[in-house]
This record gives C-alpha cells, structure tokens and sequence, in this order.
C-alpha cells in the first residue's frame, strides 16, 4: 500500500498540472461558447464541431501526449540523481513491483486525463454554454485518447529507465511528440495504419463519416486498440528489463 | 563450531568499463560481532554493499547476505526483509515528513520495534512534523539511522554512518551498534574514522583497491601485532626477513622498524641475529595496521 503511496507522491504535483491544464481547457471552452458560440462567421456551425475542434482535434492530441508522457518521467534513475535510489532499493520490494505500481499509477493517472473531458464536456454544455454534448460522443473520444495515452506513458516511463536528468526527459517529452507528428504528417509510410498516427487516431478522424458534424459514427477498431495496448505492455516491459539490469 | 557467516563472498567483482571498483573479493563476516569495514576514498567499499544488497549486480563471483545468493533477485530482496541498511549518502525522500516516512519505512518490515522507534525519536529529537527536504545533513543521518536502528534486524549494514553526526551523536551512534550487538545483531559497517572503529569494532577488513587487503579481528591486532625497532651501533644493514609475518621493514639511519603480525619473538631472535644492540617491541594500533596494509598495496600495485 505504501509504495502506490509513494507512487502518487512523486506524479501527484505533474498529474495536478495536467488535470489543471484539460480543466481550464474544457471551462474555458465553455466560456467562451456561452458567450461566442456559434461564432458570427458559421452561424451553422453544430457544437460538436466546435468541441472537436477546440478539445480532441488540432494540436490538443499533441498536448494531452507531452502531458502523459511527462507522467512517465521519474523513478529510479531519477532517484539515482536525487540520491534515494540506494533507500528505495534497500527494501525487501522487487525492482518489478516497484515498477509495476509506478506503471499502474500512471496509467490510473492516464485514465483520468483521457476521460476528463467525457465527464466536463456533457456535464458543463447545459451549465454553461446552454448546449448539449452527446455523453457516447465524449466517452468514445475518451477511448481513443487513453489508447494513445497510455502508448505515450509507457514510452515517457521507458525514458525514465534511461535518463535520470530532470531536463532530458522533459525535453524529449516535449519535443518526440511534435517531431513524430510532422513525420507522419510527411510522410506517406503509415498512410494504411491510421492507428500510427496518433495525432488523427486521437481526433477520431479516420471513424468520422460527416465532415461538418464531426461526430464519430463508425465503430471503433478493437484491432488497433489492441495493437496500442499491446505496444504500452511492450514499452512496459522493456523499461522493467532495463530497470532490471541496472545498477544504482 | 565456526557460526554461519552474515555475509560471505567469493571472488567477487565489479567492473566498470577497465576499471575494477571491486576486485576478487574474498571475504567472510561472522555473525554476532561487530565488523569494522576500512579503506581509502574509492578503494571499493560502497560497491561492495551495494552488490551485497543487490543495488548493483556483480560482474563476476559469488556472494551471500544472511545465506542467500547476491546474484538471484528473489533471494536478495528475502535476505533484505532482515537487513537494516543505511547509506552513505542518507538520502530518503524529501517530499515526506518525518513522520510519513517512518510510517512508510516501518510498513515494510515485520520486526520494526514501536519502543525503539518512539526511543530514538526521543534521543534524537526529530520534528515528526517537519520535512525531510528541511532537514540539517546531521538530522538527516540521525533519520536514517532510525529507520535503521528501530528494527529487531538480523544484520546491520552501515556505510560510513557517522558522517555529518555531532560527537555527542556520534558517541550515542557508537553505543547504539553496541546495544545492536549484545541483542543478537551482527553489524558491517564501513567509516574512514579508525579511532570509531577501534573503539566498537570486533572485527576489521581492510579494502583497497576493491582487494581485500587485512581480516582480523581487534583482539589479534591488540595481542599479535607489534611493532619492532632494532637499534644497531652503526649504520644498519639490509635486513632481509623470510618471516611471513613480517608486514613491512622501514630503515632509518641506524635503526630499522619492523611491524610482525603474528610470531614476534621469531622476528626479535632474527633481528639480535643480524647484531642489533637493542630492540623494543610495542603494540601497534589499528590505524598503524590501516597504514601499513593501504601502503603495502600501492607497492604491490606499483611493482
């Protein structure tokens, strides 16, 4: 029990910021809707496009993605810097508990992030933007952003496993996920594995039919989700073999 | 019947790059004693307890911690359940308060004693509501010397536990592994301070770089050791000893110095057999012993 504690301890003040972060998006978003919505210019425009827009399409995916991936950084190679490595290791725990509770707190934490916006977006259109936001829409989105999400914890959790520097890490969070985005924005490789992309997979573009209303009306693909799920396991378990070996 | 060592290795190495931190180690602690673990800035001493409680991994070798395998996982984190360890840097996390991490330490372990906890909190005055980040260095010492200290542990490794500590706690450390001792705990603790050592110690190995260079125990330095000075009427002449007890021989002008480990009468007859008009024989304290076994090994490395 002490270890999750542990766990929280070290994400909570980045996990905090980034639900802070999607908060003041999501509030802001309906602020601005109560006030500006529908904008002068697309007097019919439908709000589920002014909400794809403003919260899972354009650059946000690219967001959520540096914020989970952040999530990802700490553990023992940081603890090596900060010198409680030698503390942390000198209890009778496995190095793989310790990860698998640091892992399962930051996908918990993922969880959270993803679905935040399914639970403020519905609830808070009535309240304060006077309309209405489809609850499957959001939860759907959702599905598709802890999907990515959680490929990108792994991946900042596998980092953490080789840079124990404070400011690599967060560089390399910060800069992969916009570097990644513009290959597969150029190039052509993946243009058959919609699921590659994180940026489109997140906006659900390739399962919208209906341009203008932007709402997902296709069935999500359980294959790729899966195939997601099985590269967070793998990027998972990577890091643990790496941990593993690892001297502190 | 010799008692099961705590700690016991074989060869063991640890190789970083070209360089040997630690090299063929061979080493065996008994239970029930207090060991002294001695050696300069880097001659190996933290590898070697780091290896011991599987934070680094051996390049080569073997070695056991309360009788399990250093090198399997499972069986180090099992000897770890009753191994109470302080680092050398005492780093714990600063982000808990004083009381947090005692909660989060004592709930790893089954033989945490609540009384010495609250004793030692007493002792050392800790503020249960204050950081750890706001901790002094010295309080940060006395807090990881109370995770280490409130538990019925069967070992206790320490790697130089008096760094930063005031003389008054220093003195109260020192008494703290000898109460450790008498309940049962076998104690390996490592310190650059040879007077603390002298003073608490059963037992002493010397490590330089990363070999084994001395093992013995205090009692045999205090009756064995000696250090013999010949004096001779005129200039003295080389004194070649085929003693295997003899550790070094120093010449100056008409007198020569001798430091036998064991046997010195054999070595005072030599000396009178080479013509030496006197010889005095006085014992040799544990840091002449630390000297001269660091020295002997830069010479050895040299030639």
């Amino acid at each position: 029990m002490m270890l999750w504690y542990k766990a929280w301890r070290e994400s909570r003040v980045r996990f905090i910021l980034s639900v802070g972060v999607w908060v003041i998006l999501c509030i802001s978003l309906m602020s601005r809707a109560r006030t500006g919505f529908p904008p002068p210019e697309r007097p019919d425009l439908p709000f589920s496009a002014w909400v794809w827009a403003n919260i899972y399409g354009n650059m946000n995916p690219t967001i959520f993605i540096i914020l989970v991936m952040i999530l990802g950084l700490g553990g023992l190679q940081r603890e090596r810097s900060t010198g409680t490595a030698a503390f942390t290791l000198s209890l009778p725990v496995s190095r793989l508990r310790l990860l698998a509770v640091r892992a399962a707190m930051g996908l918990a934490q993922t969880l959270i992030l993803a679905f935040a916006p399914a639970l403020l977006i519905p609830t808070l259109s009535p309240l304060i933007a006077h309309q209405s936001y489809a609850e499957t829409q959001a939860l759907q989105f959702g599905v598709l952003f802890l999907a990515w999400g959680s490929v990108a914890y792994s991946i900042g959790f596998l980092w953490s496993n080789l840079f124990g520097g404070e400011f690599t890490g967060t560089a390399l969070c910060v800069i992969s996920p916009v570097v990644y985005r513009a290959f597969m924005a150029s190039s052509g490789t993946f243009q058959n594995y919609p699921a590659f992309n994180y940026a489109s997979f997140m906006s659900g573009l390739p399962f919208i039919q209906n341009p203008v209303r932007v709402m997902i009306d296709k069935p999500l693909p359980l294959e790729s989700l899966l195939i997601l799920g099985c590269l967070t396991a793998t990027f998972l378990a990577c890091a643990e073999r790496l941990a593993h070996k690892q001297d502190f | 019947m010799t008692p099961d060592p705590v700690i016991e290795t074989h060869n063991l190495t640890k190789q970083y790059g070209r360089f040997k931190a630690v090299s063929n180690l061979d080493m065996r602690i008994g239970g029930g004693r207090i060991t002294g673990f001695l050696g300069r800035n880097g001659a190996g001493k933290s590898t070697t307890i780091k290896m011991l409680l599987g934070i680094s991994r051996p390049t080569s070798g073997t070695g056991t911690l309360l009788g399990r395998s250093i090198g399997d996982s499972s069986e180090c984190r099992k000897s770890r359940e009753r191994v109470a360890y302080v680092a050398e840097d005492k780093q714990t996390y600063g982000y808990m308060t004083v009381a947090q991490l005692i909660a989060f330490t004592r709930s790893f372990y089954t033989d945490w004693d609540i009384d010495s906890e609250r004793r030692l909190l007493r002792q050392f005055a800790l503020p249960l509501t204050r950081k750890v980040s706001a901790l002094s260095k010295g309080m940060r010492t006395k807090l990881a010397l109370l995770l280490a200290l409130s538990r019925h542990s069967q070992l206790l490794i320490l790697d130089e536990p008096s760094e930063g500590l005031d003389p008054v706690s220093i003195e109260e450390l020192l008494q703290a592994l000898v109460t450790a001792a008498a309940d049962g705990t076998a104690v390996f603790f490592s310190s650059h301070q040879i007077a603390e050592v002298e003073r608490v110690a059963d037992h002493v190995c010397i490590i330089d770089h990363g070999r084994l260079v001395a093992d013995t125990s205090l009692e045999e330095i205090r009756q064995d050791y000696r250090r013999i000075t010949f004096g001779f009427a005129t200039a003295a002449p080389p004194l070649q000893f085929s003693n295997p007890f003899v550790r070094s021989v120093q010449t100056d002008g008409r007198q020569v110095t001798v430091v036998a480990v064991r046997n010195s009468n054999d070595v005072i007859e030599c000396g009178r057999g080479f013509g030496a008009s006197t010889v005095e024989s006085t014992p040799v304290s544990l840091r002449e012993v630390f000297l001269s076994a660091v020295k002997e090994d830069i010479h050895d490395a040299l030639v």
